[in-house]
């Protein structure tokens, strides 16, 4: 009964002093089979940073903004390089891609970093939020498809851009009419139709990233148990 | 300014759409949830289109660049649509939201800027050799386009921040 009224006030056994907690998840039956990891959690949520995220008026926004910039940056270019792959912007060489795949390795550390910090922070509540989970599992299934993808790519020859070929597309280029080729034998402007499975694994990384999204943003309202207060009463 | 903007919220506030949102609450919910897809489109988009007017990646031809500004743009009116609809829940909130003004207002910036690009710059881009270094002006175009729309993103976020009673 006292616990009760504790939980309530935002104070859970065996979380000290974090003013996030509610509804005292970490006490229900739904955790039991994280026991063993349970002081792990407690700790992650105790560490000055988390306190921080937690406390402060700008620590949470904060990290939320750099997880939308970075969302920006590795979303970004990846789904431009499925929607390349495609058929959009046939011109382009699926090569240039390669340079641009430093930022959005920027742009996924960025996420990765902000992400643990904000996982760190709420780590209790969540590792039973199912819009967490499935937006990890979006996360780890587009980055395996992505990678699937690009070995395929450069299996195909599309990533061996010649330095001879590449120079003489960009001579080309520059009178607006591009016959580019790039790489190999294969012409950039064929839409990899020898390989069907690249543009299925594209349409597979695309639903990943937006299932990522999806989930990312729902996590919050299944937080605030979202029948009641989330989805349906944003305000 | 904001004298005839003023009757332009109320209308949209209680307009048929604004009508709709407040009674199905959800629509809310996932026209936020287009909203960051949309984002994507359009900094995917945009983004790959800057850079190259910046000068990288050297190999990707300026003409294929630009071939991924429709992608931009339709991520861009997905955001307009989801927005207004967002914005028609409460629009007199919104307008009362400095986080909100200033988003609008870079919004502004950032559509002068691209159609500037547009009507002065963009033939003679397509039309020089893609190995050629860009023009100071549209290098500065290209750099200030991308800082106002990750800037347009920083605003965006921090709306929530300054509303009251929100969660996110």
């Amino acid at each position: 009964m006292g616990n009760a009224i504790h939980a309530a006030e935002g104070t859970p056994a065996g979380v000290p002093g974090n003013g996030v907690l509610p509804y005292g998840y970490g006490e229900t039956s739904m955790t039991h089979f994280l026991a063993p990891g349970q002081g792990l959690l407690d700790w992650m949520q105790s560490l000055p940073v988390s306190q921080w995220i937690t406390n402060s008026d700008w620590g949470f926004p904060i990290m939320l903004v750099f997880h939308s910039w970075g969302m920006a940056a590795v979303v970004g270019i990846l789904v431009m390089l499925d929607l390349r792959i495609l058929g959009v912007a046939k011109m382009a060489p699926l090569s240039a891609f390669q340079p641009m795949m430093s930022i959005a390795w920027a742009g996924f550390f960025i996420n990765l970093i902000s992400g643990v910090l904000m996982f760190m922070a709420d780590a209790n509540r969540l590792i039973v939020n199912w819009s967490f989970i499935s937006k990890m599992s979006c996360v780890v299934l587009g980055g395996i498809v992505t990678a699937v993808l690009w070995r395929r790519m450069r299996a195909a020859g599309a990533m061996a851009a010649h330095h001879s070929t590449m120079q003489s597309s960009v001579a080309v280029a520059g009178g607006g009419r591009v016959v580019t080729v790039t790489g190999g034998d294969l012409p950039a402007t064929a839409p990899l139709g020898v390989d069907r499975s690249v543009r299925i694994l594209a349409i597979i990384s695309i639903l990943m990233w937006s299932g990522a999204i999806l989930f990312g943003r729902w996590i919050a309202y299944v937080m605030d148990n979202m029948i009641l207060h989330g989805a349906f009463a944003p305000k | 300014m904001t004298a005839h903007i003023a009757p332009f919220l109320h209308w949209l506030n209680d307009s048929w759409l604004g009508g709709v949102t407040r009674e199905y609450h959800y629509i809310f919910t996932i026209c936020l949830v287009i909203h960051f897809i949309g984002l994507s489109l359009l900094m995917g988009g945009i983004g790959i289109v800057d850079m190259r007017l910046l000068g990288f990646p050297r190999q990707l031809p300026i003409a294929a660049a630009m071939k991924f500004l429709p992608v931009a743009i339709i991520g861009f009116l997905i955001n307009l649509l989801t927005g207004i609809t967002m914005v028609s829940y409460d629009a007199v909130d919104y307008w009362l939201n400095p986080a909100f003004k200033i988003k609008m207002a870079l919004l502004l910036l950032a559509g002068l800027n691209a159609l500037w690009f547009t009507l002065a710059e963009q033939r003679k881009v397509l039309s020089q050799p893609s190995d050629q270094k860009m023009a100071i002006a549209v290098r500065t175009s290209a750099a200030l386009s991308l800082l106002m729309w990750f800037a347009i993103i920083y605003w965006g976020r921090m709306i929530v921040a300054f509303q009251a009673s929100s969660s996110f």
